[in-house]
């Protein structure tokens, strides 16, 4: 063979192998990315939670600031991801005031918060400090996923103002098991006995949690994501997004054990919530008693929260200005797809831009 | 590689493959032969996939070449073929009690449809399994999710996790007796303490929200009601006077100035009086000539700048009475 012959099939079989080295380093070592990346600032902390104010990049045209909340058993990270595709980067820029209610990582010290704990103290704290920060005397509350029945909770408890606007997106209120796919029969009274996890861990360890996440999707999750990880690298594709959804995957964070058991046998084993027996410091949550201005998204290929599971909100909610927007995407992808971009937050926008002036 | 040599080898690999082969269905009969007392009597559906392999192994023999054409898939299609019809055979004879020789034969058959109404085989080992894997992902899944989902699978994973569970337990709670009797601090320890901390943080949050939210009683708030107004035309007057003085500010500074011409006057003055005898000083410094000095503009409590020229002038006017 030519020297010129030689060199290329050296590049190129170095250039394999590199690909190959990373593949393996992601496997091996987790995927990294650069996320959350918006500037942000610290305006109130109790325990582990942090409540974040984000600064301005434009003038801040809405008054009427936007709270953030997520989910226990995950980072918050998901909300800010990368720039470019992130939706705090993206309602910053539109001009909104945005906070976000960092849950933090528990420690076992925390095995005892429950809902209540949640709702009633880290959230309604929180609200009262978006309010004196921004100065406003309204807020929109937007949950998303276990963030979102959390809001709605609140959202029934403390009806009418403060709160002006409830965003629930891939929200899971309706439990029913027929509805859950998979989770309904895994988490069966028969069968699943959450006291076993409590008294074993205290704190549900993430990745047990994870596993479970990971179990429902078996092919996709296990074979399926990696395959596309390979595809990527091979065929030189942009792997950005990837890379950072995995790396918020795999970056789960303990499931407090009061709140879990709470979770598991009110929420999934019972349905409290939908027939209003949850019962949150001796107040009882009714669904019903939700007022304000009602927008909530779900996603069609979301096996985690199917769509059933979030609409039926829309006949329980007590509001007369609601709507619910279904969108061709995952649980994740409802947030980071470039569907997703181009249809949700458009629409949250114009949504919000209607109802965050002062009256 | 010469010629030779590539015959040589492919010689060698179909010998190799003629020997696994003859070993195999050998081996093969020889089981079936022994348990066909106790097992589903499979011998038909060995004999197929025996006479499929054969069929192969005469068609590798046609040449390397010919058993991986990618543009026919002769051999995929037979191979397919003869792996379903021995699978539907099983299945007939009742030798699936898991159900699951149906579900590979139902595979099977959505992989062959895949595979024949789409591109030809790849070269490309990992797009020949992506083109496999995206034939094949949905039938894979489907068939784990029914497992997953099935009650035996529940049974048996909710038996695991109640045993896991357990030794879990007992193994935290061995260990912890363990660091107990070395007086070391175990994870209970150090979360009865950070339990105390959290505790006491919730108390500050608490005095923090108290203060935050505390109530006066309605004379107080009328009373820092009004002093708010006050304070609020106190500073719309301070706009106003602000610039005034701004500008008198502009003003002490030409007076400034101007005192410290006078002063240069004056000490000029002095050095021509001591220069002439003759004429006489006045004990306020004014000369016989009649000059008066200018007073200087008492503005406010009188700027510092002020109080220099102010001192100046009197050691000037009265040199002897320091």
């Amino acid at each position: 063979m030519s020297n010129r012959r030689t060199q290329t099939a050296a590049s190129e079989s170095e250039g394999i192998y590199e690909k190959y080295r990373m593949g393996m380093r992601i496997i091996l070592e987790g995927a990294r990315a650069e996320t959350g990346q918006t500037p942000k600032e610290v305006i109130w902390a109790k325990n582990k939670a942090r409540l974040y104010r984000y600064k301005a990049a434009t003038e801040r045209r809405f008054p009427v600031p936007v709270l953030l909340v997520y989910a226990l058993i995950n980072r918050s990270y998901v909300l800010d991801l990368l720039p470019g595709n992130s939706l705090v980067e993206y309602l910053v820029g539109q001009g909104f005031d945005v906070y976000l209610l960092d849950w933090g990582t528990p420690g076992d010290e925390d095995q005892g918060l429950t809902f209540e704990h949640y709702v009633l103290d880290y959230l309604h704290r929180a609200v009262s400090k978006v309010l004196k920060t921004s100065r406003s005397r309204e807020f929109t509350l937007l949950g998303y996923c276990m963030g979102g029945t959390i809001s709605a909770m609140y959202a029934a408890l403390f009806p009418g103002s403060p709160l002006r606007n409830l965003l629930l997106l891939t929200t899971p209120i309706d439990f029913t098991p027929a509805n859950m796919g998979l989770y309904g029969v895994w988490t069966s009274e028969k069968y699943f006995h959450p006291d076993l996890l409590v008294e074993a861990f205290g704190n549900i360890p993430a990745e047990l949690v994870d596993l479970g996440n990971r179990l429902v999707k078996p092919v996709a999750n296990f074979i399926g994501s990696y395959l596309t990880m390979w595809d990527y690298l091979l065929y030189d594709k942009p792997m950005e997004t990837w890379l950072a959804v995995g790396k918020w995957v795999n970056d789960g964070i303990p499931f407090p054990g009061a709140a879990f058991r709470q979770w598991i046998r009110d929420f999934y084993q019972q349905n409290k919530l939908v027939r209003g027996e949850i019962v949150l410091r001796g107040r009882r949550v009714d669904l019903s008693q939700i007022t304000c201005s009602l927008f909530m998204a779900a996603g069609k290929k979301d096996h985690i929260c199917s769509v059933p599971q979030s609409e039926a909100l829309m006949q329980l909610a007590g509001s007369q200005d609601k709507e619910f927007l279904v969108l061709d995407a995952g649980h994740v992808g409802l947030l980071t797809s470039a569907e997703s971009r181009k249809q949700l937050w458009p629409r949250i926008r114009s949504w919000l831009e209607l109802r965050s002036q002062d009256h | 590689m010469s010629e030779r040599g590539d015959a040589s080898s492919s010689g060698d690999l179909l010998e190799l493959w003629k020997q696994w082969y003859a070993a195999s269905a050998r081996a093969y009969s020889g089981i079936l032969e022994s348990s066909k007392d106790t097992l589903v009597d499979s011998r038909d559906l060995s004999q197929l996939w025996l006479k499929g392999m054969q069929a192969a192994l005469e068609q590798m023999q046609v040449g390397p070449a010919g058993m991986f054409d990618a543009g026919t898939g002769a051999t995929w299609k037979r191979w397919l073929e003869t792996t379903s019809e021995s699978w539907r055979r099983v299945i007939e004879q009742g030798g699936d009690p898991l159900g699951l020789a149906l579900q590979w034969t139902q595979m099977l058959e959505t992989i062959r449809a895949n595979i024949q109404a789409g591109e030809s085989i790849q070269a490309d080992p990992f797009a020949l399994f992506k083109q496999w894997y995206d034939a094949t992902s949905e039938t894979w899944a489907q068939r784990v999710e029914d497992v997953l989902g099935s009650e035996q699978f529940i049974g048996a994973a909710s038996r695991l996790l109640e045993d896991y569970t357990g030794f879990v337990k007992t193994t935290r709670r061995t260990g912890e007796a363990f660091l107990n009797q070395l007086q070391l601090p175990t994870r209970a320890d150090i979360a009865r303490v950070a339990g105390l901390v959290v505790t006491l943080e919730e108390k500050v949050d608490q005095i923090q929200d108290e203060i935050e939210n505390a109530s006066f009683p309605a004379e107080v708030n009328e009373s820092l009601a009004s002093l708010d107004e006050r304070l609020a035309r106190v500073e719309d007057a301070w706009k106003t006077v602000a610039p005034v003085f701004q500008r008198l500010g502009a003003l002490e500074k030409l007076e400034g100035r101007l005192d410290l011409i006078e002063n240069k006057l004056d000490s000029i003055r002095a050095m021509l009086e001591r220069a002439e005898p003759g004429q006489q000083q006045s004990p306020g410094g004014a000369t016989s000539a009649g000059k008066t000095r200018r007073q200087p503009r008492k503005v406010g409590v009188g700027t510092s700048e002020e109080k220099r020229v102010a001192s100046r002038k009197k050691k000037i006017a009265n040199p002897r009475a320091e």
